[in-house]
């Protein structure tokens, strides 16, 4: 590889530094990419030991059945390279987790990804629901790691009461992420007749709806699993939320339906008022209390019944923005959860009146879920 | 004085009354084989409930089931349901139970049933009704096994030991014969607990006595299962059919669609070439799980259909946990049947 004048070695320096303090122990011995960056900043914890880049790319994906369940763990390899990729991908996990198979030998085409999966046993759940995934890549003395820790993203079978209580949601799986100093806490739950999503979001104050200025929101994309990206060409393929708190200081919230399957993508860059928009049928209730705000919603699943299928084991995409504006800012769930760079899609999200964007786009609106049983 | 004392007798002669009642209902119950040589009816009957009246589908269901029994007395019904909540599943089976009885009405509550004549989900009842000279039934229950609150992680030493005392003291209250041919277990206590239940048993019946069952739905209220028309929780059945017909097992693993659809395929033929016997009937233990890796719940069933056909009794439906011949990717020991997930456990019984 060309040097060019001082910049890449320091550049190299500093990503050699971040690894060893990210705990790795490895020291990249081929840098330089822009996506490396980014990964190691956002918890992957990439590590190569090789002359050059393959191109190859890996992502763990969070699982969505509990530990005991004996779910499958999904690694997605992407060949970003201008050559074709031949290797063996293999996962390494908690000790007590037995795999099959141990790897997988893969044959990528340029551009070309592919979704693997390793059958998981034994597997216990963690109290604190963080299991630490080493997923590696090897062809032609050529070896790439990347370290992270997937959660369980996944909706037991319960029935919470929408009632700005939180102690029957005990039984919920939590998902976090931090974005900055302030932690996203998600729950969901589900039912024969709805869908339930709990978001607790670590925030100083609570920017309410108002006529002229940005206001705190959240929101949700509903998909199926093998859902299409946004296009503009195309109909959307995905049922989107927005959950508002109320702008008289009650606790009672309002959702909005801001996109549902067969609407032109088109629609997502248009700042409609959202106040056209109600789900009736919607509970939702928004509160705060020791420093976080709390919004307890039931979705009922109406049209997103024979969209989503609803049943135990069902996988699917939900994916969640918190507006902060006052505070962090957006807050991206997709970017804790893995998706590449590449994947930032300004179309996978509806914008909206009182909504403050970033100048990049946030992340594609396709994160990995589940349904599954009761807990126990 | 003695009105006081009289009062008082009465309510302990009715608490009395009540606790026998409840005892007796538990007790083991048996409709034997009376001539081997006798006929066997195995038939099945779904139905979906559209109006809201629990009651009034089980009415319909049973009375189906009669009509499909042509005048065969009836010796067991096993019942698949999917109904939401206590309150309607006792609706449900006490509408089941105004036609057929209590004493011959079993099974659980699971997440939905297949039949020859398509798959149901919610508010669904499928019945299995077995009858005929030629079959025996004997039905035991054990309750208060203990393990339903209980996680694997962090109680399988005392998971396993109780559920290997249940799983033995289930099958020693059964009646038993020489002519037993398969065991039909129905426990609340789901994959992977059910194997420890499962190896209980067998310290009665041997390793290689042919086992099939699913464990009942395992969500939050949902979790009964059947025992004379009863409704029970944390406890296990067990129904022992007897005479002279053979039994082909066969239980294969799947946690993604294309495979689900191959290994219901390849499990329903492989059970199917164990047996040159006409089917009597085919029963298939499936995983929830499974069917939650469908686009389309039907396509399993059809795969199933396009091997067996569609003229044999099917009973199918989705469980938390399934009984029979573990997948060979799973196997750890050189038993017939265990206790397993992500199954679909066919039973073949056939006869010339």
């Amino acid at each position: 590889m060309q040097l060019a004048g001082y910049e890449k070695p320091l550049r190299q320096l500093a990503i050699a530094l971040l690894a060893i303090v990210g705990g790795t122990g490895m020291v990249p011995a081929a840098l330089g990419q822009d996506r490396t960056d980014k990964e190691l900043l956002r918890g992957d914890r990439v590590s190569r030991a090789t002359s050059g880049d393959t191109g190859i790319r890996l992502r763990a994906e969070n699982l969505t059945l509990l530990p005991q369940s004996q779910p499958v763990a999904v690694v997605r390899v992407w060949n970003a390279g201008a050559q074709p990729y031949a290797g063996s991908i293999a996962l390494r996990a908690p000790e007590s987790w037995k795999l099959t198979p141990l790897e997988h030998a893969v044959q990528l085409a340029p551009g070309e990804e592919t979704r693997l999966s390793f059958s998981v046993e034994n597997a216990v759940e963690a109290p604190e629901n963080l299991y630490p995934i080493v997923v590696r890549a090897a062809a032609d003395g050529d070896e790439v790691t990347v370290h992270r820790d997937i959660q369980v993203a996944t909706a037991p079978y319960l029935r919470p009461t929408i009632d700005g209580e939180t102690d029957d949601w005990s039984d919920a799986v939590p998902v976090m992420f931090r974005t900055g100093q302030q932690q996203t806490v998600i729950r969901t739950a589900w039912h024969r007749r709805a869908f339930f999503v709990l978001v607790v979001v670590e925030e100083d104050a609570l920017q309410p709806p108002s006529t002229d200025g940005p206001q705190d929101a959240v929101q949700l994309a509903l998909a199926t699993r093998d859902a299409a990206a946004a296009q503009s060409a195309a109909a959307a393929d995905r049922f989107e939320f927005l959950l508002v708190p109320g702008s008289d200081g009650s606790a009672r919230g309002t959702c909005y339906c801001l996109m549902t399957p067969g609407t032109p993508s088109s629609v997502a860059a248009e700042p409609r008022p959202v106040a056209e928009l109600p789900v009736r049928s919607a509970e939702l209730i928004v509160r705060r209390g020791n420093g976080k705000t709390y919004y307890e919603c039931s979705l009922p699943w109406g049209d997103m019944q024979s969209y989503l299928k609803p049943a135990e084991g069902r996988e699917f995409n939900l994916s969640v923005l918190i507006h902060d504006p006052d505070g962090t800012g957006l807050r991206d769930w997709g970017e804790a959860a893995g998706l590449w760079e590449s994947q930032r899609n300004a179309l996978a999200w509806s914008t909206w009146r009182g909504a403050r964007w970033r100048d990049t786009p946030p992340m594609d609106s396709r994160t990995p879920w589940g349904l599954c049983s009761s807990r126990y | 004085m003695c009105r006081f004392i009289t009062r008082r007798v009465r309510l302990a002669t009715a608490l009395v009354g009540l606790m026998s009642s409840a005892a007796l209902a538990q007790e083991p119950w048996t409709a034997p084989l009376q001539d081997a040589q006798g006929a066997i009816v195995m038939r099945v009957v779904m139905v979906q409930d559209e109006d809201a009246n629990p009651q009034a589908v089980g009415q319909s269901v049973a009375k189906s089931l009669q009509t499909a029994m042509a005048g065969t007395a009836l010796k067991a019904v096993v019942v698949s349901e999917c109904f939401e909540d206590e309150e309607n599943k006792a609706q449900l089976l006490r509408g089941i139970c105004s036609v057929l009885g209590d004493d011959l009405v079993f099974g659980g509550a699971t997440y939905g049933s297949f039949t020859q004549t398509g798959s149901a989900g919610f508010d669904s009842v499928a019945l299995l009704g077995i009858g005929g000279a030629g079959v025996g039934v004997s039905a035991a229950i054990v309750t208060e096994m203990g393990t339903s609150k209980l996680a694997l992680d962090q109680h399988e030493a005392e998971i396993r030991d109780r559920l290997h005392a249940s799983g033995q003291q289930l099958i020693e209250r059964l009646a038993r014969s020489d002519r037993d041919r398969l065991l039909l277990l129905i426990p609340d206590a789901h994959s992977p607990k059910n194997r420890f239940l499962v190896e209980g048993v067998q310290r009665v019946t041997g390793e290689q006595f042919p086992i099939t069952g699913g464990s009942v739905n395992k969500n939050a209220g949902q979790s009964y299962v059947y025992y004379r028309g009863q409704l029970y929780r944390d406890s296990a059945v067990a129904l022992m059919l007897s005479g002279d017909f053979d039994v082909a097992l066969s239980g294969r693993l799947a946690k993604d669609q294309e495979s689900v659809l191959r290994t219901a395929a390849e499990g329903a033929a492989e059970a199917l070439s164990r047996t040159a016997k006409k089917p009597l009937a085919v029963l298939a233990y499936n995983c929830a799980g499974r069917r939650g890796k469908l686009d389309d719940v039907t396509e399993e069933l059809r795969a199933i259909q396009r091997v067996i056909g569609t003229a044999v009794p099917l009973f199918g439906c989705y469980n938390a946990g399934e009984i029979g011949p573990v997948d060979a990717s799973e196997r750890t020991s050189d038993a017939l049947c265990g206790g397993s997930g992500w199954h679909v456990m066919f039973s073949v019984l056939g006869r010339d």
